[in-house]
């Protein structure tokens, strides 16, 4: 995404004051050539051992909004993303900042793969994609 | 740490009083370049409500309607702002290098500075 004279659209929103709770957390991740929704931004990774401390990553799947869940509910979910995740201590995907493109009301990101999400992927495979019309979901 | 992990938690102050709990993280787009679309997010400072379990939802900014930011100011006490300077963390907690008497009253009109 750029703007008319050719600059990235983030260079513009320089020196802009931005909430991480409101305007990061649980928008919409979209991504940039394709459109596609990736998903949604379920936890910020914060760099906080650097010189300024700054945003280092955007997560996303099961194993980011899963603790964030609370009491059992939350451990259930976790569990659960961890048994269907092939990776023996699956993390959530961390999207770097260097590809977030833009901030609005979502979250733009250049092309990238997400890689499998275990829980989110069992579950577009045996129930979302079985609702008619789903896979026609982004026309 | 994941903001996950900061969000509701308790802050005390200099004197080790109870303050507030943590509302939400302040971002400047201001920090150091990071790849190529643009500067990366600093982290600014905390913003703290003096009652627990209040969502700010957005209304502690200078938005309409009114009646909104007056009820939510009603149920989450004082809402103040915290520079990170100001802030220690550790593991389980959040204290402030400041006295709750010297905190500064969150300032709605911050919402004109951002897109």
């Amino acid at each position: 995404m750029s703007t008319s004279d050719g600059r990235p659209t983030g260079v513009t929103h320089a020196g802009r004051v931005l909430h991480a709770g409101l305007h990061l957390l649980d928008r919409q991740i979209v991504e940039q050539g394709t459109g596609r929704m990736a998903g949604k931004v379920d936890d910020v990774e914060l760099a906080l051992d650097e010189d300024v401390p700054v945003v280092r990553a955007l997560l996303t799947g099961p194993a980011g909004w899963g603790p964030r869940l609370p009491g059992l509910l939350g451990r259930l979910v976790t569990s659960v993303h961890h048994r269907l995740h092939p990776a023996e201590d699956p993390q959530p995907v961390a999207i770097d900042m260097t590809h977030v493109v833009d901030i609005d009301s979502a979250v733009h990101v250049d092309d990238q793969d997400l890689g499998d999400q275990g829980l989110g992927e069992w579950l577009d495979q045996h129930f979302i994609g079985r609702i008619p019309g789903a896979g026609d979901a982004t026309e | 740490m994941r903001l996950s992990e900061l969000l509701g938690r308790e802050v005390r102050d200099a004197d080790n009083e109870y303050v507030g709990t943590v509302a939400d993280l302040v971002l400047v787009q201001d920090g150091p370049l990071r790849g190529p679309y643009a500067a990366s997010l600093r982290i600014s400072g905390l913003i703290l409500v003096e009652r627990r379990h209040v969502r700010l939802l957005g209304y502690e900014r200078d938005v309409l309607p009114v009646a909104f930011r007056w009820l939510l100011k009603r149920l989450a006490g004082r809402i103040s702002y915290v520079p990170w300077e100001a802030v220690d963390l550790d593991e389980a907690s959040v204290t402030l290098s400041v006295r709750t008497a010297d905190l500064v009253e969150h300032d709605p009109a911050y919402r004109r500075r951002t897109s």
